[in-house]
């Protein structure tokens, strides 16, 4: 699939061009949608989203992309909708999710989205508290949710159902299915393409684009709001931090509602060209990721560990020369990255002989992953092992760290091309300030900070200072060179009874670098020492219990499994041998439940909520001072 | 506490390529009727052909009344008191049905009781005696599935494996075979490890379960516990939560946990 149909791709990918006068990223425009128009012309016939159907790979193109969003955004305003409602969407991602979300905003709409492991009562949240006017769902078990709150909605106009599998005997006033919805919305632009032109130009950078709720570890989620002014300078700044390009390829897999994804899914395509591709199912992704073969991918840390772990069970079982290549391979790779991350020069671990070896040994491992292509593999939202990432440049997969959140509309910054060094983040982009205020909390003021908490001035106040500083509630450290690392949130600082100041995270990633620990929270506050709650991975878990003959049967029963408590009592020690004293976990307990999503205990990312966890297991916690 | 009769620990089993069950540890204790729940292709049949011997476990081991089983012929374990009904029932079809429940006993070295077992056993199964003297392969088959189980017993078994006994059987003679099954493990106090597709039943008559899906256990507790559970009452004795007068059906599945 080799593409480069863009016949203006290199002024996109040069970043040269600014010197001109005119940011090739952006091209000087006001808006994304303004963006997003200009870019539908350009390249029209050139494929912007793929999406994988039984098996079949569907292609439709920028002119495609906008038509359908202009159908959506007609279809939209005929429901009475004025500028500034908030159209909602619940739904896995798909390109009906783009659709809708940019349609909307085109018209001056402001776009939101829930996830789809949401329970009844979080949508019911997000629909109140964001006087949601139209919603557009996934399918028959998402409905059902809207349906069971939707009497407590009153501002809801309209549900449209993406996919109406089931639903053939439904007959509701307020629920239309996605097909008919849109070709409402292309009869409509028969006639009246241009009110749809017109609303994209009265589009200012001032005009709030989405909401991103926040996934809450703590309290009621809020509604972020991400205006116009922060995509454009988020879009026109991301070469900082990327180097894809036109005709590239990525897949988006995980949740569209959270800013990363958005922002790597819809905005960036804007400015850098590359092609989305959507998976089959969540099942699929890592055979749609061979597939695809992917140049961009941004996942958490958990994501690439689990790849990682991965080839290391499968060459154990591998055939002994293929196994002893590996290990020769890697053992070599790790050096030369060791060296790398010393600073040594170049010649020390980019030699002919080091290329030769990685080309031969590891081009399948890259092949088997989908990183054959890979230019720009990010990870972010909480520190990464030395251990993975000098694997992954042993294997030839420079992972960079990013550091950003939903109120930065994404990056703050990010590890510059070439220049990895474990335990920061990288450094921001011009017009990007990064500061430490009381107690080392990391600001940060620029272009990229959001306009704001929907409907709340008061916690908007909070976050952002009179002189524009982001107080992001994460302490961190500035390095001379610019280099920010990450320490903890703020308000989860521990206090011992004996007054030491802990930062449990600190303790918590170190203990989630095991491949057995999936979770921990860390527990201590006015206690006179540590413990902590743990959240075991349950495949690695079992595949360890199953490797060294442990008998169990049901998740519980692994958790109790003495060999089990024992594995991550291993665990723990080994991060306490790291630890200062007080800052030693003395003794834990495992979470006998397997934790989904849908479960209160985790955010829609999967982690353990603090609060939550606190109050569910206090009976626990008390055990362990007893 | 007892030792358990079978000890099951972390078995894997392998055809070709495939890995059908992939680490499943279980006990069964003596004098207890134990079901192993599970939908198609979970892997329960291989495990019943695992611990019977037919097939060897890749990694694993098997413990019967403390001795190891695990890679033994299966006519061995078989001689040591662990006895399979196979799933489909297998009689010989032109032997008559004494001979084969005399089949069953081939085994056996004390003859003298053998006279008083098939006659315990056409107490059990009164329809047995009736056509003793016919070709097993003329019988129903609810009576060749009476036959199969009354030939496993007159090996004398110490645990007796019952592999869907309900198989093409009408949910009367299901509950039929299971209320029999139910008073041998009664009247002789004798171990049995049940393979069963119709849960409902199953739960109903066996003391402990284990639920498998795809070649993993994913419940296990007694039947009582079991049948509490909301999963299992969904998925498996499909009680879910009737829906209310008028809604619409729900057509989408909820996604398991079983807690």
């Amino acid at each position: 699939m080799a593409l480069n149909p863009h016949p203006d791709a290199a002024p996109v990918g040069d970043s040269a061009g600014s010197s001109a006068g005119v940011n090739p990223l952006t091209l000087g425009l006001d808006t994304a949608c303004q963006l997003f128009r200009a870019r539908a012309h350009a390249w029209r016939d050139a494929p912007a989203l793929r999406r994988k159907q039984r098996g079949i790979w569907h292609s439709a193109t920028w002119g495609d992309y906008y038509e359908e969003a202009r159908a959506v955004g007609l279809a939209l305003a005929a429901e009475g909708l004025q500028r500034g409602a908030v159209v909602t969407v619940l739904a896995e991602n798909r390109p009906e999710w783009l659709y809708a979300d940019m349609g909307a905003q085109c018209m001056g709409f402001i776009g939101n989205g829930i996830y789809p492991t949401s329970s009844p009562e979080q949508v019911e949240h997000i629909l109140v508290n964001s006087d949601t006017q139209v919603l557009l769902v996934e399918d028959d078990e998402q409905l059902d949710k809207v349906l069971a709150v939707r009497s407590r909605c009153p501002l809801l106009k309209r549900i449209v159902v993406f996919d109406t599998e089931g639903l053939r005997g439904l007959k509701d006033e307020q629920v239309v299915d996605y097909a008919s919805f849109v070709a409402r919305g292309r009869a409509l632009a028969q006639s009246g393409a241009a009110a749809f032109d017109a609303s994209i130009d009265a589009g200012t950078p001032q005009d709030v684009a989405f909401l991103v709720y926040t996934s809450g570890t703590t309290g009621a989620p809020k509604g972020a709001m991400i205006a116009q002014r922060n995509l454009m300078f988020q879009l026109g700044t991301v070469r900082q931090y990327l180097t894809v390009e036109a005709g590239d390829k990525t897949l988006s897999f995980l949740p569209l509602c959270h800013i990363a994804e958005r922002m790597s899914t819809v905005f960036n395509q804007l400015a850098l060209g590359y092609i989305v591709h959507f998976p089959e199912n969540s099942g699929t992704v890592a055979n749609d990721m061979r597939e695809v073969s992917p140049h961009m991918v941004f996942a958490p840390p958990r994501f690439w560990e689990k790849l990682y772990s991965q080839i290391e069970l499968f060459m154990r079982d591998a055939i002994l020369p293929a196994r002893s290549v590996y290990r020769l391979a890697l053992a070599q790779g790790m050096r030369a990255a060791d060296a790398r991350l010393a600073g040594a020069p170049r010649a020390q671990w980019d030699t002919a002989r080091l290329r030769l070896l990685r080309k031969v040994a590891f081009a399948n491992v890259r092949d088997m992953l989908g990183l054959a292509s890979i230019k720009n593999a990010i990870t972010g939202a909480a520190p990464v092992p030395p251990e993975l990432l000098k694997w992954y440049l042993a294997i030839g997969v420079d992972l960079i760290e990013g550091f950003g959140m939903t109120e930065t509309t994404g990056f703050v910054c990010a590890t510059p091309p070439g220049r990895i060094k474990v335990g920061f983040a990288g450094r921001s982009a011009p017009g990007v300030d990064v500061r430490l205020g009381a107690q080392n909390e990391i600001l940060v003021r620029g272009g990229n900070i959001f306009a704001g908490y929907w409907k709340q001035p008061e916690q908007t106040a909070a976050a952002i200072d009179a002189d524009g500083w982001l107080h992001t509630g994460d302490c961190g450290e500035l390095d001379d060179d610019g280099f920010l690392a990450i320490r903890d949130r703020i308000k989860d600082i521990i206090i011992t009874s004996g007054g030491k100041n802990i930062t449990p995270s600190n303790i918590e990633n170190q203990l989630k670098f095991s491949p057995y620990v999936s979770d921990a929270v860390v527990i201590g506050e006015a206690r006179h020492f540590l413990t902590c709650l743990v959240m075991i991975d349950h495949e690695n878990v079992a595949n360890y219990a199953q490797e060294a003959e442990v008998p169990f049967t049901d998740f519980a029963s692994l958790t109790r499994a003495p060999e089990v408590l024992r594995l991550i009592h291993d665990e723990i020690e080994a991060v306490n041998q790291q630890l200062a004293r007080v800052e030693q976990v003395k003794t834990f307990r495992i979470l006998a439940q397997l934790l989904t999503a849908e479960d209160e205990e985790l955010t829609p990312t999967m982690k353990l909520k603090r609060r939550v966890i606190a109050q569910k297991y206090a009976g626990l916690i008390e055990d362990m001072y007893r | 506490m007892t030792a358990p009769l079978l000890c099951v620990r972390n078995i894997e089993t392998w055809y070709g390529p495939v890995c059908a069950i992939r680490g499943i540890s279980m006990e069964v204790t003596a004098g207890r009727i134990v079901a192993v729940l599970g939908a198609n292709g979970a892997g329960k049949t291989t495990l019943m052909n695992t611990i019977a011997g037919v097939v060897d476990p890749f990694k694993g081991s098997i413990e019967f009344d403390g001795h190891p089983i695990a890679r033994k012929d299966a006519d061995e374990v078989a001689r040591a008191g662990l006895v399979l009904v196979p799933e489909g029932r297998h009689v010989f079809p032109f032997l008559s049905v004494a001979d084969n429940l005399a089949m069953g006993a081939f085994a056996r070295r004390d003859r003298s009781g053998l006279a008083a077992d098939r006659e315990r056993i056409y107490g059990w199964f009164p329809r047995l005696r009736e056509r003793q003297d016919q070709h097993a392969g003329l019988l129903s088959g609810g009576e060749q599935q009476m036959l199969a189980i009354g030939r496993a017993l007159m090996a004398q078994p110490t645990l007796l494996l019952l592999d869907e006994p309900s198989l093409g059987l009408s949910p009367l003679l299901t509950r039929e075979i299971f209320n029999i099954v139910t008073r041998v493990n009664g009247e002789t106090g004798m171990t049995i490890l049940v393979v069963e597709q119709n849960a409902a039943v199953a739960l109903a008559h066996a003391h402990d379960g284990y639920i498998m899906e795809l070649g993993r256990i994913v419940a296990a507790d007694t039947c009582a516990a079991l049948m509490q559970k909301d999963d299992v009452r969904e998925f498996y004795l499909g009680l879910g939560a009737a829906p209310a007068a008028g809604a619409r059906k729900q057509r989408w599945k909820r996604r398991k946990t079983w807690r």
